[in-house]
């Protein structure tokens, strides 16, 4: 009987691992055990090899091919998805920062603040804190090192390896969604229909995309007035048409959503019903392995972005400058959405080196002994 | 002499490929093979991780499975890609020591 550890090890493995190795591996560990061998040694090293296995995929003929061509064609789905989130997560974060750094107020420029700008470590947007009432400033001011919260450079670095990993994905995206649209050019006989699904994605996009610009222009179209606020004129600003914002947004978000799974779905019926030639896609499927392999790092990204953000406390001192990350009830929605895409990503990708090994098996004679 | 680890220092690919040129072998005695052949450990995290490799590309196939215990043998292909492998190997090897002057 072998330790429960191992047994854990091995059932942290993916299913088509599972159904394939299970039995042999769980064999030749109780062998080990029987010499002797740590445990606990074997069961880390069982760990690790089910990361491996998770992030690289299935192999040969460890899924039936309609569950390929899904996996792919989901890829393809969440292109759009993937495209606008980047876009709502920026929004919601917001240009305003807050933690107990310190800035230089006076005499600084006024920068572009957009993650990955390098002047974004450097400058913020920033609002002080003075006898109880807000000013809200439309200034930036440098930062002075060393006083940054390590809570903010936390989040600042994922929120850096977000942007990046999120190029990554999104050439990865595209390139799987051409892929399948260049397999149904090469059909012999292809049927108008396929054509018009193929599109659904960039239909969603277009849609998501439009109504999301038109909201972040409304966003950004301030209203100032002066009111009192504890005995003190300060600055309130709002935007001018909230309503409308927010109906566009709420509007927004369930269409889009709806679309992207519309998309979803007419991909899958696309891929259940065209082949992909890997020969012609060595382009997509290079790519997509990379990305399949750079979605772990995106997930730990975002821990660190989750866990800076969390961790930042209030202003307590009056008069205090403070710079830290905005963030609403959105970002729980924002992250759920991309682990989804992530791991649809991750299956898309596996998917086509899949795909791949079977046409290279299959075109490459091989003399057996 | 304390055991190492393999996957550090050693190539556990080319061990896996020259263990199975001797003949077909499942995954313990490939272990105890690569032990008795290096003196290093290798787990079966890391077996099996070569092994799902060198089959996906066609170097070692599976053959029937036996009271639980699946043998794995090298192809045509695989002996190919561990000739080339040690080939390359050799020279390297060859040349470095030619250069140390032993």
């Amino acid at each position: 009987m072998t330790p429960s550890s191992i047994r854990i090890a091995l059932r942290l493995h993916p299913r088509w691992w599972r159904e394939r190795y299970f039995d042999e591996v769980e064999m030749v560990s109780a062998d080990l055990l029987g010499e002797g061998r740590p445990a606990w040694r074997l069961a880390a090293g069982l760990c690790l090899d089910a990361l491996r296995q998770w992030v690289r995929g299935p192999i040969l003929d460890t899924m039936p091919t309609s569950g390929l061509r899904s996996q792919l064609a989901g890829a393809g789905a969440a292109l759009p998805f993937a495209l606008v989130l980047p876009l709502v997560m920026y929004t919601m974060m917001g240009q305003t920062y807050r933690s107990s750094t310190v800035l230089q107020v006076s005499g600084s420029p006024t920068l572009d603040l957009t993650w990955p700008s390098p002047d974004a470590f450097t400058f913020r947007k920033f609002e002080v804190i003075h006898h109880g009432s807000t000013f809200i400033s439309g200034r930036t001011g440098p930062l002075v090192h060393g006083s940054m919260s390590w809570a903010t450079y936390l989040s600042g670095v994922g929120a850096f390896l977000i942007s990046w990993l999120t190029v990554l994905l999104l050439i990865g995206l595209l390139v799987a969604w051409g892929c399948v649209r260049y397999s149904i050019r090469k059909t012999a006989t292809p049927r108008r229909t396929w054509r018009v699904l193929s599109w659904t994605p960039g239909i969603a996009l277009v849609f998501v995309s439009t109504i999301y610009l038109w909201v972040n222009h409304l966003d950004q179209q301030p209203v100032s007035k002066f009111v009192m606020h504890s005995g003190h004129p300060v600055v309130s600003m709002s935007i001018a048409h909230p309503t409308l914002a927010r109906v566009l947004g709420d509007v927004n978000l369930t269409l889009g959503l709806g679309l992207w799974i519309g998309a979803a779905v007419s991909l899958t019926y696309l891929a259940s019903h065209v082949e992909v030639d890997s020969r012609d896609s060595w382009l997509p499927i290079t790519i997509s392995r990379f990305v399949g392999r750079a979605m772990p790092l995106f997930l730990i990204a975002y821990g660190f972005w989750i866990v800076g953000l969390r961790s930042q406390k209030p202003p307590a001192v009056p008069g205090q400058v403070v710079v830290s990350y905005v963030h609403s009830g959105w970002w729980p929605l924002a992250i759920a959405a991309l682990l989804l895409t992530t791991v649809i990503s991750l299956r898309g990708a596996a998917a086509l080196t899949t795909i791949h090994r079977r046409s290279s098996t299959i075109s490459v004679p091989v003399s057996r002994d | 002499m304390a055991r190492s680890r393999i996957g550090r220092t050693q190539d556990a690919t080319v061990l896996v490929l020259t263990s199975l040129a001797e003949g077909p072998k499942h995954g313990y005695a490939l272990i105890k093979d690569i032990e008795a052949l290096t003196g290093d450990v290798m787990g079966p995290g890391t077996l099996y991780g070569v092994l799902v490799r060198l089959e996906e590309e066609g170097l070692v196939e599976p053959l029937a499975e036996e009271d639980r215990r699946r043998p794995y043998r090298l192809t045509g292909k695989g002996a190919v890609a561990l000739r080339e492998r040690l080939e390359t190997s050799l020279r390297v090897a060859q040349l470095g020591l030619s250069r140390l002057g032993t």
